[in-house]
């Protein structure tokens, strides 16, 4: 329970600091250039402040403010605020809270820190696309590659979506090619590739369906067309036994640009 | 900056068909040699503060190609001395909101694009940028480019007569590329910066009243 009323009390200082100025922050047109210095503009100024490094701007307008932020709030302030888990009449408030009270001291506590360039950075690309000229939707899943000690690159790790799941599952109807086939010249072949929702139960035991294969297909054949990537979120397992979630919280107070939207516990170790 | 300029004059004979490049594919032969020469940390700051000078210049060519009050000739310069600042190919991706709250986005060549802004249907135009940017630090890609992010948000104003017809602040991802770059005059290589692809996007306003 301490914790939890911990949480709160800090939760509340970020409120008054860096949350509730919106109202007159709103009414305040120019204002708009230091909600701009305050937004977590780019995906890797929300590492940096995460590791608790601010750049030059953002430490004057904490200056002039006279705030002093400490690692800890600066985590907090990291979170989406809007969260209607962040509201305490919420039911399920006290369970989400005590966890990113948690996740907030372990960070503090064991020194945790997010690599920019780890392989734990999942970005979820999602895509607005045409197969076969009718719109589709699905996600392109990403993750950052290091070529060398210095370089890097984004490749495409893996794609979701309901268009790539094609085969069915049946445990009712056991499907195979019989032993006899070979003497039939596989005549059975034809019958089963009919069987288009099952097809992956004809094939040996190891193989395992790629939708990126298959998507890759699909649009060197022409037949699927990627228009545009509506948004991407981010997912992060670069702490140890903690999973983030984060987005860009696009609207126009202080608290906004890439926020954590969600942290759940795991038990992945990078 | 005298330790950025590279003499490699045996280099520029094994650059070749630069214009067949793209961004995300150059020559093997290119990319093996950028990536043999780094730049030290001293020299990335240099480029980061450089970023914000070529930032600064390409909201000043906007504001003056969007402005309906400057001379057509004034606008035109800044229209061509604007693309200069880009990496060939750039491309602008606009998002708009649209009334029912889905977001539309279109991508245009920057040459369609800046076009475009001197042409709207506006009798007067105001652009404002912040007086701040965001520079993300500089990451070296596979290709030997150092490759970096500057964020700016843009106010524009679209007037017919005296009355406001349509407003909104946008917020603009400006790709930074610091790419290596032939001297025909000194016959020298040297590195340079360039704006690359833009992802323009409509900040949202708050459902607080």
């Amino acid at each position: 329970m301490n914790t939890l009323k911990l949480f709160f009390i800090s939760f509340f200082l970020q409120v008054v600091s860096l949350h509730n100025l919106n109202a007159q922050e709103l009414s305040l047109h120019n204002n708009n250039e230091e909600i701009f210095t305050y937004r977590v503009k780019q995906i890797s100024e929300f590492i940096d402040r995460f590791n608790y490094k601010f750049d030059e701007e953002f430490k004057e307008v904490l200056d002039n403010e006279n705030i002093t932020l400490a690692r800890e709030e600066a985590i907090y302030a990291l979170f989406d605020l809007e969260d209607p888990r962040f509201n305490i009449e919420n039911i399920h408030s006290a369970e989400y809270a005590t966890l990113v009270s948690n996740f907030v001291s372990h960070c503090i506590e064991n020194k945790q820190y997010i690599d920019k360039s780890s392989e734990y950075i999942i970005a979820n690309a999602t895509v607005e696309a045409t197969l076969n000229d009718k719109p589709v939707d699905f996600t392109i899943e990403l993750q950052q590659e290091n070529v060398a000690p210095d370089m890097l690159k984004w490749v495409i790790n893996d794609v979701h979506g309901e268009l790539f799941n094609v085969f069915n599952e049946d445990s009712t109807i056991l499907r195979f090619l019989p032993p006899s086939s070979d003497e039939l010249d596989f005549m059975e072949l034809r019958r089963a590739l009919k069987d288009i929702d099952y097809l992956d139960q004809y094939t040996h035991k190891s193989f395992e369906y790629s939708p990126l294969s298959v998507m890759l297909y699909l649009i060197n054949q022409g037949i699927l067309e990627v228009q545009s990537i509506m948004d991407v979120t981010y997912i992060i397992e670069d702490l140890p036994g903690w999973q983030i979630t984060v987005k860009d919280c696009n609207r126009n107070m202080r608290n906004s640009g890439w926020l954590i939207t969600d942290l759940k516990k795991t038990s992945l170790t990078p | 900056m005298q330790k950025v300029i590279i003499n490699i004059f045996a280099l520029i004979l094994m650059f070749g068909a630069l214009s067949a490049q793209t961004k995300t594919a150059v020559t093997s032969k290119e990319a093996n040699i950028l990536t043999e020469i780094s730049l030290s940390n001293d020299d990335i700051e240099v480029f980061k503060e450089q970023t914000r000078q070529k930032v600064d210049e390409f909201t000043q060519h906007i504001i003056t190609i969007g402005d309906k009050d400057e001379p057509m000739e004034r606008r035109n310069l800044a229209e061509k001395e604007a693309l200069k600042l880009f990496y060939a190919g750039s491309e602008m991706e606009i998002s708009s909101i649209l009334t029912d709250g889905s977001v539309h986005k279109i991508a245009r060549p920057m040459e369609k694009y800046l076009a475009r802004l001197k042409a709207l249907p506006y009798t007067k135009v105001k652009i404002k940028f912040y007086d701040i940017a965001y520079v993300s630090d500089f990451t070296k890609g596979p290709d030997g480019r150092y490759y970096s992010v500057a964020t700016v948000i843009q106010e524009f104003s679209g007037f017919k007569g005296d009355n406001i017809v349509y407003t909104d602040v946008t917020k603009k991802e400006i790709e930074i590329i610091i790419d290596m770059v032939e001297d025909p005059f000194f016959n020298q290589k040297s590195w340079k910066i360039f704006l690359g692809d833009i992802k323009a996007s409509e900040t949202r306003a708050s459902a607080v009243p």
